[in-house]
Protein backbone atom coordinates (compact mmCIF):
# COMPACT_ATOMS: atom_id res chain seq x y z
CA UNK A 1 0.00 0.00 0.00
CA UNK A 2 2.99 2.11 0.16
CA UNK A 3 3.65 2.28 -3.34
CA UNK A 4 0.03 3.35 -4.19
CA UNK A 5 0.69 6.33 -1.44
CA UNK A 6 3.99 7.52 -2.93
CA UNK A 7 2.21 8.27 -6.39
CA UNK A 8 0.59 11.87 -5.94
CA UNK A 9 -1.44 13.40 -8.67
CA UNK A 10 0.55 16.38 -10.38
CA UNK A 11 -1.24 19.85 -8.67
CA UNK A 12 -1.62 21.08 -12.36
CA UNK A 13 -3.56 18.12 -13.15
CA UNK A 14 -6.07 17.94 -10.33
CA UNK A 15 -6.53 21.50 -10.90
CA UNK A 16 -7.48 21.55 -14.15
CA UNK A 17 -10.07 18.43 -13.43
CA UNK A 18 -11.67 19.61 -10.61
CA UNK A 19 -11.82 23.34 -12.58
CA UNK A 20 -13.26 21.60 -15.67
CA UNK A 21 -15.61 19.20 -13.63
CA UNK A 22 -17.24 22.09 -11.51
CA UNK A 23 -17.76 24.39 -14.22
CA UNK A 24 -19.13 21.42 -16.17
CA UNK A 25 -21.51 20.38 -13.69
CA UNK A 26 -22.58 24.32 -12.82
CA UNK A 27 -23.28 24.68 -16.62
CA UNK A 28 -25.59 21.79 -16.69
CA UNK A 29 -27.88 23.02 -14.12
CA UNK A 30 -27.52 26.44 -15.89
CA UNK A 31 -28.71 24.39 -19.41
CA UNK A 32 -31.40 23.06 -17.25
CA UNK A 33 -33.02 26.01 -16.43
CA UNK A 34 -32.56 28.06 -19.23
CA UNK A 35 -34.73 25.09 -21.11
CA UNK A 36 -37.10 24.95 -18.33
CA UNK A 37 -37.45 28.66 -18.52
CA UNK A 38 -38.14 28.50 -22.21
CA UNK A 39 -40.92 26.05 -22.24
CA UNK A 40 -42.87 27.54 -19.17
CA UNK A 41 -42.50 30.87 -19.61
CA UNK A 42 -42.99 33.37 -22.88
CA UNK A 43 -39.39 34.97 -21.93
CA UNK A 44 -37.46 33.17 -25.12
CA UNK A 45 -35.25 35.05 -27.64
CA UNK A 46 -37.17 33.08 -30.24
CA UNK A 47 -39.60 30.19 -29.27
CA UNK A 48 -39.01 26.99 -29.24
CA UNK A 49 -41.32 26.13 -31.29
CA UNK A 50 -39.51 27.92 -34.66
CA UNK A 51 -36.20 26.59 -33.46
CA UNK A 52 -37.30 22.53 -33.08
CA UNK A 53 -39.42 22.95 -35.82
CA UNK A 54 -37.26 24.51 -38.29
CA UNK A 55 -34.26 22.07 -37.49
CA UNK A 56 -36.80 19.48 -37.87
CA UNK A 57 -37.63 20.99 -41.40
CA UNK A 58 -33.83 20.44 -42.85
CA UNK A 59 -33.58 24.51 -42.62
CA UNK A 60 -29.98 25.62 -42.74
CA UNK A 61 -28.29 27.76 -40.37
CA UNK A 62 -28.84 30.93 -42.51
CA UNK A 63 -32.25 30.06 -43.19
CA UNK A 64 -33.22 29.54 -39.71
CA UNK A 65 -31.55 32.89 -38.03
CA UNK A 66 -32.35 35.03 -41.23
CA UNK A 67 -36.12 35.43 -41.35
CA UNK A 68 -35.89 36.48 -37.39
CA UNK A 69 -32.68 38.29 -37.37
CA UNK A 70 -31.94 39.47 -40.94
CA UNK A 71 -28.73 37.93 -40.90
CA UNK A 72 -26.40 35.05 -39.67
CA UNK A 73 -25.49 36.12 -35.55
CA UNK A 74 -21.29 35.62 -36.40
CA UNK A 75 -20.62 36.06 -32.49
CA UNK A 76 -22.14 35.30 -28.99
CA UNK A 77 -25.75 36.35 -29.81
CA UNK A 78 -27.11 34.97 -25.70
CA UNK A 79 -24.74 37.43 -24.31
CA UNK A 80 -27.34 40.30 -25.19
CA UNK A 81 -30.82 38.55 -24.29
CA UNK A 82 -29.46 36.63 -20.90
CA UNK A 83 -33.08 37.09 -19.36
CA UNK A 84 -34.99 34.52 -22.07
CA UNK A 85 -34.71 30.71 -21.94
CA UNK A 86 -33.22 30.06 -24.92
CA UNK A 87 -30.30 32.74 -24.13
CA UNK A 88 -29.64 31.14 -20.99
CA UNK A 89 -29.43 27.80 -21.94
CA UNK A 90 -26.84 28.79 -24.65
CA UNK A 91 -25.17 30.56 -21.71
CA UNK A 92 -24.76 27.24 -20.02
CA UNK A 93 -23.91 25.01 -23.07
CA UNK A 94 -21.10 28.50 -23.30
CA UNK A 95 -20.07 28.33 -20.21
CA UNK A 96 -19.15 24.55 -19.98
CA UNK A 97 -17.42 24.70 -23.24
CA UNK A 98 -15.28 27.86 -21.76
CA UNK A 99 -13.98 25.91 -18.94
CA UNK A 100 -11.51 24.36 -20.84
CA UNK A 101 -9.29 27.84 -21.38
CA UNK A 102 -9.67 28.79 -18.10
CA UNK A 103 -8.54 25.08 -16.52
CA UNK A 104 -5.56 25.27 -18.92
CA UNK A 105 -4.65 28.69 -17.83
CA UNK A 106 -4.49 27.98 -13.87
CA UNK A 107 -3.01 24.39 -14.54
CA UNK A 108 -0.14 26.45 -17.19
CA UNK A 109 -0.14 28.87 -14.01
CA UNK A 110 0.85 26.24 -11.66
CA UNK A 111 3.25 24.50 -14.09
CA UNK A 112 5.01 27.77 -14.14
CA UNK A 113 5.84 27.93 -10.73
CA UNK A 114 6.99 24.72 -10.78
CA UNK A 115 9.71 25.19 -13.35
CA UNK A 116 7.93 23.19 -15.80
CA UNK A 117 8.33 26.01 -18.66
CA UNK A 118 7.62 24.15 -21.38
CA UNK A 119 4.32 22.42 -20.47
CA UNK A 120 3.54 25.66 -19.30
CA UNK A 121 4.08 26.89 -22.52
CA UNK A 122 2.12 24.56 -24.31
CA UNK A 123 -0.96 24.84 -21.56
CA UNK A 124 -0.95 28.90 -22.73
CA UNK A 125 -0.69 28.02 -26.31
CA UNK A 126 -3.69 25.60 -26.32
CA UNK A 127 -5.52 28.16 -24.14
CA UNK A 128 -4.94 30.82 -26.73
CA UNK A 129 -5.64 28.62 -29.25
CA UNK A 130 -9.24 27.99 -28.08
CA UNK A 131 -9.42 31.46 -27.16
CA UNK A 132 -8.82 32.74 -30.55
CA UNK A 133 -11.61 30.64 -31.90
CA UNK A 134 -13.75 31.29 -29.16
CA UNK A 135 -13.99 35.20 -30.45
CA UNK A 136 -13.90 34.27 -33.43
CA UNK A 137 -10.52 35.62 -34.66
CA UNK A 138 -10.66 32.81 -37.13
CA UNK A 139 -12.14 33.69 -40.25
CA UNK A 140 -16.05 32.61 -40.92
CA UNK A 141 -18.14 33.48 -43.73
CA UNK A 142 -20.52 35.99 -43.53
CA UNK B 1 -27.61 4.12 -3.43
CA UNK B 2 -24.12 4.21 -2.81
CA UNK B 3 -23.54 6.27 -6.12
CA UNK B 4 -26.35 8.62 -4.92
CA UNK B 5 -24.30 9.43 -1.93
CA UNK B 6 -21.22 9.23 -3.37
CA UNK B 7 -21.66 12.15 -5.96
CA UNK B 8 -24.70 13.81 -4.33
CA UNK B 9 -24.19 16.38 -7.24
CA UNK B 10 -24.81 13.86 -9.96
CA UNK B 11 -28.33 12.77 -7.53
CA UNK B 12 -28.69 16.80 -7.96
CA UNK B 13 -28.74 17.65 -11.51
CA UNK B 14 -30.56 14.51 -12.15
CA UNK B 15 -33.04 15.25 -9.53
CA UNK B 16 -33.57 19.13 -11.41
CA UNK B 17 -33.01 17.41 -15.14
CA UNK B 18 -36.25 15.33 -14.16
CA UNK B 19 -38.35 17.74 -12.57
CA UNK B 20 -37.69 20.44 -15.00
CA UNK B 21 -39.31 17.97 -17.85
CA UNK B 22 -42.03 16.95 -15.46
CA UNK B 23 -42.67 21.00 -15.23
CA UNK B 24 -42.33 21.76 -18.83
CA UNK B 25 -44.82 18.74 -19.32
CA UNK B 26 -47.36 20.32 -16.95
CA UNK B 27 -46.61 24.18 -17.19
CA UNK B 28 -45.32 24.76 -21.06
CA UNK B 29 -46.31 27.59 -22.49
CA UNK B 30 -44.67 26.14 -25.67
CA UNK B 31 -47.35 26.54 -29.11
CA UNK B 32 -47.92 24.25 -31.62
CA UNK B 33 -47.76 24.61 -35.24
CA UNK B 34 -48.72 22.71 -38.86
CA UNK B 35 -45.58 20.60 -37.99
CA UNK B 36 -45.14 20.10 -34.32
CA UNK B 37 -47.56 19.92 -31.30
CA UNK B 38 -46.55 21.29 -27.97
CA UNK B 39 -46.70 17.60 -26.98
CA UNK B 40 -44.33 16.28 -29.91
CA UNK B 41 -41.71 19.24 -29.29
CA UNK B 42 -41.27 18.02 -25.36
CA UNK B 43 -41.02 14.22 -26.56
CA UNK B 44 -38.26 15.56 -29.16
CA UNK B 45 -37.00 16.90 -25.79
CA UNK B 46 -36.70 14.24 -23.41
CA UNK B 47 -36.23 11.41 -26.40
CA UNK B 48 -33.03 13.67 -26.99
CA UNK B 49 -32.03 13.53 -23.12
CA UNK B 50 -32.55 9.69 -22.59
CA UNK B 51 -30.67 8.64 -26.10
CA UNK B 52 -27.94 10.95 -25.13
CA UNK B 53 -27.81 9.36 -21.44
CA UNK B 54 -27.87 6.07 -23.66
CA UNK B 55 -25.16 7.00 -26.44
CA UNK B 56 -22.71 8.40 -23.42
CA UNK B 57 -23.06 4.90 -21.63
CA UNK B 58 -22.20 2.55 -24.65
CA UNK B 59 -19.44 5.07 -25.64
CA UNK B 60 -17.68 5.06 -21.95
CA UNK B 61 -18.05 1.39 -22.41
CA UNK B 62 -16.86 1.24 -26.09
CA UNK B 63 -14.00 3.71 -24.95
CA UNK B 64 -14.89 6.28 -27.51
CA UNK B 65 -16.66 9.89 -27.71
CA UNK B 66 -20.42 9.72 -28.16
CA UNK B 67 -19.82 11.97 -31.44
CA UNK B 68 -19.27 8.47 -32.78
CA UNK B 69 -22.64 7.39 -32.71
CA UNK B 70 -24.60 9.95 -32.98
CA UNK B 71 -22.92 12.65 -36.02
CA UNK B 72 -23.16 9.64 -38.16
CA UNK B 73 -26.81 8.34 -37.15
CA UNK B 74 -27.89 11.51 -37.76
CA UNK B 75 -26.10 12.33 -40.91
CA UNK B 76 -27.41 9.47 -42.20
CA UNK B 77 -30.99 8.92 -41.31
CA UNK B 78 -32.22 12.01 -40.86
CA UNK B 79 -32.50 15.37 -43.02
CA UNK B 80 -31.22 17.61 -40.34
CA UNK B 81 -28.79 20.31 -41.50
CA UNK B 82 -25.19 18.87 -41.55
CA UNK B 83 -23.56 22.06 -39.90
CA UNK B 84 -26.42 21.58 -37.07
CA UNK B 85 -25.91 18.32 -36.63
CA UNK B 86 -22.09 17.97 -36.59
CA UNK B 87 -22.02 21.50 -33.93
CA UNK B 88 -24.45 19.49 -32.18
CA UNK B 89 -22.12 16.43 -32.50
CA UNK B 90 -19.12 17.92 -30.74
CA UNK B 91 -21.44 18.67 -27.95
CA UNK B 92 -22.27 14.96 -27.56
CA UNK B 93 -18.39 14.53 -28.31
CA UNK B 94 -17.39 16.40 -25.67
CA UNK B 95 -19.43 16.96 -22.42
CA UNK B 96 -19.03 13.13 -21.09
CA UNK B 97 -15.29 13.75 -21.52
CA UNK B 98 -15.47 17.26 -20.07
CA UNK B 99 -17.29 15.54 -16.71
CA UNK B 100 -14.70 12.70 -16.63
CA UNK B 101 -12.32 14.92 -16.38
CA UNK B 102 -12.24 15.57 -12.58
CA UNK B 103 -12.61 12.12 -11.68
CA UNK B 104 -9.58 10.92 -13.87
CA UNK B 105 -7.12 13.63 -13.14
CA UNK B 106 -8.03 12.69 -9.02
CA UNK B 107 -7.45 9.38 -9.51
CA UNK B 108 -3.99 10.05 -11.17
CA UNK B 109 -5.11 8.35 -14.57
CA UNK B 110 -5.15 10.98 -16.87
CA UNK B 111 -1.14 12.08 -17.39
CA UNK B 112 -1.43 16.00 -17.66
CA UNK B 113 2.21 16.17 -19.99
CA UNK B 114 1.29 13.93 -22.30
CA UNK B 115 -2.33 16.06 -22.87
CA UNK B 116 -0.99 18.85 -22.58
CA UNK B 117 1.96 18.04 -25.53
CA UNK B 118 -0.81 16.33 -27.54
CA UNK B 119 -3.53 19.29 -27.12
CA UNK B 120 -1.84 21.64 -29.17
CA UNK B 121 -1.90 19.75 -32.39
CA UNK B 122 -5.41 18.15 -31.60
CA UNK B 123 -6.47 22.31 -31.13
CA UNK B 124 -4.66 23.35 -34.11
CA UNK B 125 -6.47 20.84 -36.20
CA UNK B 126 -9.89 21.09 -34.96
CA UNK B 127 -10.03 24.48 -35.55
CA UNK B 128 -9.25 24.30 -38.76
CA UNK B 129 -11.72 21.54 -39.43
CA UNK B 130 -14.77 23.30 -37.84
CA UNK B 131 -14.00 26.42 -39.59
CA UNK B 132 -13.51 24.45 -42.84
CA UNK B 133 -16.49 22.54 -42.45
CA UNK B 134 -18.35 26.14 -42.11
CA UNK B 135 -17.49 27.54 -45.30
CA UNK B 136 -17.76 24.23 -47.04
CA UNK B 137 -21.47 24.85 -45.42
CA UNK B 138 -21.83 28.26 -46.81
CA UNK B 139 -20.47 28.21 -50.03
CA UNK B 140 -21.29 24.31 -51.44
CA UNK B 141 -25.07 23.64 -50.34
CA UNK B 142 -26.52 20.80 -51.07
CA UNK B 143 -23.58 19.67 -53.11
CA UNK B 144 -21.55 19.64 -49.91
CA UNK B 145 -23.49 18.03 -47.49
CA UNK B 146 -23.50 15.24 -50.30
CA UNK B 147 -19.69 15.21 -50.34
CA UNK B 148 -19.16 15.12 -46.71
CA UNK B 149 -21.94 12.24 -46.30
CA UNK B 150 -19.62 10.36 -48.62
CA UNK B 151 -16.73 11.03 -47.27
CA UNK B 152 -18.19 10.10 -44.06
CA UNK B 153 -19.07 7.17 -44.92
CA UNK B 154 -15.42 6.33 -45.98
CA UNK B 155 -14.04 7.50 -42.30
CA UNK B 156 -16.35 5.26 -40.65
CA UNK B 157 -15.50 2.30 -42.41
CA UNK B 158 -11.67 3.12 -41.81
CA UNK B 159 -13.03 3.75 -38.16
CA UNK B 160 -14.89 0.16 -38.11
CA UNK B 161 -11.42 -1.64 -39.56
CA UNK B 162 -10.13 -0.10 -36.14
CA UNK B 163 -12.70 -1.58 -34.18
CA UNK B 164 -12.23 -4.81 -35.82
CA UNK B 165 -8.82 -5.51 -35.47
CA UNK B 166 -9.06 -3.39 -32.13
CA UNK B 167 -7.49 -6.34 -30.15
CA UNK B 168 -4.35 -5.59 -31.35
CA UNK B 169 -3.69 -2.98 -28.12
CA UNK B 170 -1.09 -3.62 -25.83
CA UNK B 171 -1.85 -3.24 -22.11
CA UNK B 172 1.59 -2.13 -20.97
CA UNK B 173 3.55 -1.34 -24.00
CA UNK B 174 7.46 -2.13 -23.62
CA UNK B 175 10.37 -2.24 -25.67
CA UNK B 176 10.26 0.42 -27.50
CA UNK B 177 12.81 3.21 -27.51
CA UNK B 178 12.11 6.52 -27.13
CA UNK B 179 12.82 9.26 -29.75
CA UNK B 180 14.39 12.43 -29.47
CA UNK B 181 11.49 14.63 -28.85
CA UNK B 182 9.92 11.91 -26.14
CA UNK B 183 13.42 12.27 -24.32
CA UNK B 184 13.66 15.99 -24.38
CA UNK B 185 10.27 16.57 -23.37
CA UNK B 186 11.18 14.20 -20.83
CA UNK B 187 7.49 11.97 -21.38
CA UNK B 188 7.77 9.37 -18.72
CA UNK B 189 5.86 8.58 -15.42
CA UNK B 190 4.42 5.96 -12.89
CA UNK B 191 1.31 5.60 -11.89
CA UNK B 192 -0.21 2.74 -9.55
CA UNK B 193 -2.21 -0.15 -11.16
CA UNK B 194 -4.80 -1.31 -9.07
CA UNK B 195 -5.02 -5.00 -10.74
CA UNK B 196 -1.42 -5.75 -10.12
CA UNK B 197 -1.03 -3.76 -6.72
CA UNK B 198 2.35 -2.37 -8.00
CA UNK B 199 3.73 0.68 -9.93
CA UNK B 200 4.28 0.92 -13.38
CA UNK B 201 6.54 3.31 -14.96
CA UNK B 202 6.36 4.15 -18.60
CA UNK B 203 8.23 6.12 -21.48
CA UNK B 204 6.58 7.73 -24.51
CA UNK B 205 7.89 6.98 -27.52
CA UNK B 206 7.56 8.71 -31.27
CA UNK B 207 6.39 11.84 -29.68
CA UNK B 208 6.96 13.72 -32.98
CA UNK B 209 4.79 11.07 -35.28
CA UNK B 210 2.26 11.53 -32.58
CA UNK B 211 2.27 14.71 -32.64
CA UNK B 212 1.53 15.01 -35.93
CA UNK B 213 -0.69 12.31 -36.07
CA UNK B 214 -3.14 14.50 -33.73
CA UNK B 215 -3.10 17.70 -36.45
CA UNK B 216 -4.86 15.22 -38.86
CA UNK B 217 -7.24 13.61 -35.83
CA UNK B 218 -8.15 17.12 -34.86
CA UNK B 219 -9.06 18.07 -38.69
CA UNK B 220 -10.91 15.13 -39.00
CA UNK B 221 -12.78 15.55 -35.60
CA UNK B 222 -13.65 19.20 -36.11
CA UNK B 223 -14.73 18.71 -39.45
CA UNK B 224 -17.34 16.00 -39.46
CA UNK B 225 -18.22 16.67 -35.64
CA UNK B 226 -16.94 13.20 -34.53
CA UNK B 227 -15.04 14.01 -31.84
CA UNK B 228 -11.66 11.84 -31.88
CA UNK B 229 -12.45 9.29 -29.75
CA UNK B 230 -12.02 6.85 -32.46
CA UNK B 231 -8.32 7.44 -32.64
CA UNK B 232 -6.92 8.77 -29.68
CA UNK B 233 -6.49 5.86 -27.77
CA UNK B 234 -5.09 4.39 -30.84
CA UNK B 235 -2.36 6.58 -31.37
CA UNK B 236 -1.33 6.94 -27.45
CA UNK B 237 -1.43 3.43 -27.23
CA UNK B 238 -0.22 2.26 -30.32
CA UNK B 239 2.18 4.65 -31.68
CA UNK B 240 3.20 6.53 -28.47
CA UNK B 241 3.42 3.60 -26.41
CA UNK B 242 1.72 4.93 -23.11
CA UNK B 243 -0.58 1.79 -21.18
CA UNK B 244 -3.90 1.27 -22.40
CA UNK B 245 -5.18 2.33 -19.19
CA UNK B 246 -3.47 5.92 -19.34
CA UNK B 247 -4.61 6.65 -22.93
CA UNK B 248 -7.97 5.70 -22.28
CA UNK B 249 -8.09 8.25 -18.91
CA UNK B 250 -5.79 10.90 -21.27
CA UNK B 251 -7.80 10.64 -24.33
CA UNK B 252 -11.30 11.16 -22.68
CA UNK B 253 -9.40 14.36 -21.08
CA UNK B 254 -7.45 15.45 -24.78
CA UNK B 255 -10.67 15.10 -26.19
CA UNK B 256 -12.63 17.41 -24.60
CA UNK B 257 -10.06 19.72 -25.38
CA UNK B 258 -9.64 19.28 -28.98
CA UNK B 259 -13.63 19.64 -28.97
CA UNK B 260 -13.95 22.40 -26.80
CA UNK B 261 -11.77 24.03 -29.71
CA UNK B 262 -13.71 22.98 -33.05
CA UNK B 263 -16.86 23.64 -31.40
CA UNK B 264 -16.33 27.67 -31.21
CA UNK B 265 -16.72 28.64 -35.08
CA UNK B 266 -19.91 26.52 -34.66
CA UNK B 267 -21.04 28.45 -31.71
CA UNK B 268 -20.17 31.85 -33.31
CA UNK B 269 -21.62 30.90 -36.54
CA UNK B 270 -25.27 30.31 -34.78
CA UNK B 271 -24.76 26.50 -36.01
CA UNK B 272 -25.47 25.58 -32.41
CA UNK B 273 -29.20 25.90 -31.73
CA UNK B 274 -29.26 25.59 -27.83
CA UNK B 275 -32.31 24.22 -26.87
CA UNK B 276 -31.97 21.55 -29.27
CA UNK B 277 -28.25 20.95 -28.33
CA UNK B 278 -29.24 21.30 -24.56
CA UNK B 279 -30.66 17.54 -24.07
CA UNK B 280 -28.15 16.29 -25.82
CA UNK B 281 -25.55 17.85 -23.54
CA UNK B 282 -27.50 17.05 -20.19
CA UNK B 283 -27.55 13.37 -21.32
CA UNK B 284 -23.95 13.09 -21.80
CA UNK B 285 -23.17 14.77 -18.39
CA UNK B 286 -25.56 11.74 -16.46
CA UNK B 287 -24.34 8.96 -18.89
CA UNK B 288 -20.46 10.11 -18.71
CA UNK B 289 -20.93 9.85 -15.06
CA UNK B 290 -23.10 6.77 -14.58
CA UNK B 291 -21.13 5.19 -17.24
CA UNK B 292 -17.79 6.11 -15.56
CA UNK B 293 -18.86 4.69 -12.27
CA UNK B 294 -21.44 1.89 -12.43
CA UNK B 295 -20.94 0.27 -15.81
CA UNK B 296 -17.05 -0.18 -15.89
CA UNK B 297 -17.29 -3.89 -15.34
CA UNK B 298 -19.59 -4.57 -17.76
CA UNK B 299 -18.21 -6.61 -20.55
CA UNK B 300 -17.27 -4.72 -23.33
CA UNK B 301 -17.16 -7.66 -26.21
CA UNK B 302 -20.80 -6.87 -26.35
CA UNK B 303 -21.05 -2.79 -26.97
CA UNK B 304 -17.71 -3.72 -29.43
CA UNK B 305 -19.83 -5.75 -31.43
CA UNK B 306 -23.08 -3.51 -31.24
CA UNK B 307 -21.03 -0.66 -32.42
CA UNK B 308 -19.21 -2.08 -35.27
CA UNK B 309 -22.35 -3.08 -36.50
CA UNK B 310 -23.75 0.08 -36.17
CA UNK B 311 -20.93 1.71 -38.03
CA UNK B 312 -21.29 -0.55 -41.18
CA UNK B 313 -25.20 0.40 -40.98
CA UNK B 314 -24.48 3.71 -41.08
CA UNK B 315 -21.63 4.17 -43.10
CA UNK B 316 -23.57 1.64 -45.69
CA UNK B 317 -26.73 4.78 -45.58
CA UNK B 318 -24.14 7.40 -45.67
CA UNK B 319 -22.31 6.57 -48.77
CA UNK B 320 -25.61 5.71 -50.56
CA UNK B 321 -26.84 8.86 -49.64
CA UNK B 322 -23.82 10.51 -50.66
CA UNK B 323 -24.04 8.92 -54.14
CA UNK B 324 -27.52 9.58 -54.32
CA UNK B 325 -27.39 13.55 -54.06
CA UNK B 326 -23.96 13.95 -56.30
CA UNK B 327 -25.47 11.59 -59.27
CA UNK B 328 -29.56 12.48 -58.79
CA UNK B 329 -30.03 8.48 -58.49
CA UNK B 330 -31.99 6.63 -56.18
CA UNK B 331 -30.55 3.79 -54.58
CA UNK B 332 -32.79 1.39 -52.13
CA UNK B 333 -30.90 0.89 -49.78
CA UNK B 334 -32.01 0.57 -45.86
Amino acid sequence: MTDKTQIKPPLSGLAYGQIVYWITMASSFIAMIGSVIANVTKANFITPTYWITAIWQGKSTAEIWEPVTGSLPVGHWYLNCLATGDGITALGISIGVFSVILAMVVAGIILFKEKQILFGALAFIAAAITTASMLALTPLPS
Amino acid sequence: MRLATRIPELTLLIAVIVIGYVVTAIFSQVEGNEVLSPSSIWLVTVGSFLMSTAIAVIAVIAGVGGGVLYTPVMLAFTSIDTLIIRATGLVVAMFSGLISTGPFMRRGLADIKIILFCSVPYVIGATAGGTMAIFMSANMGATGDAILRLLLGVVLLFVAFLFITGGASYEYPQGKKPDWLSKLLNLKSTYFEESLQKLVEYQISKALLGFTLFLIVGLVAGFFGLGGGWAAVPVLNLVMATPLKIAAASSGVLLAIGNATAIWPYIVYGALIALFAAPWMLGQVVGGILGAYVLVKVRAGFVRYFLIAFLLLSCIKLISRGIEELMGIDIPVL
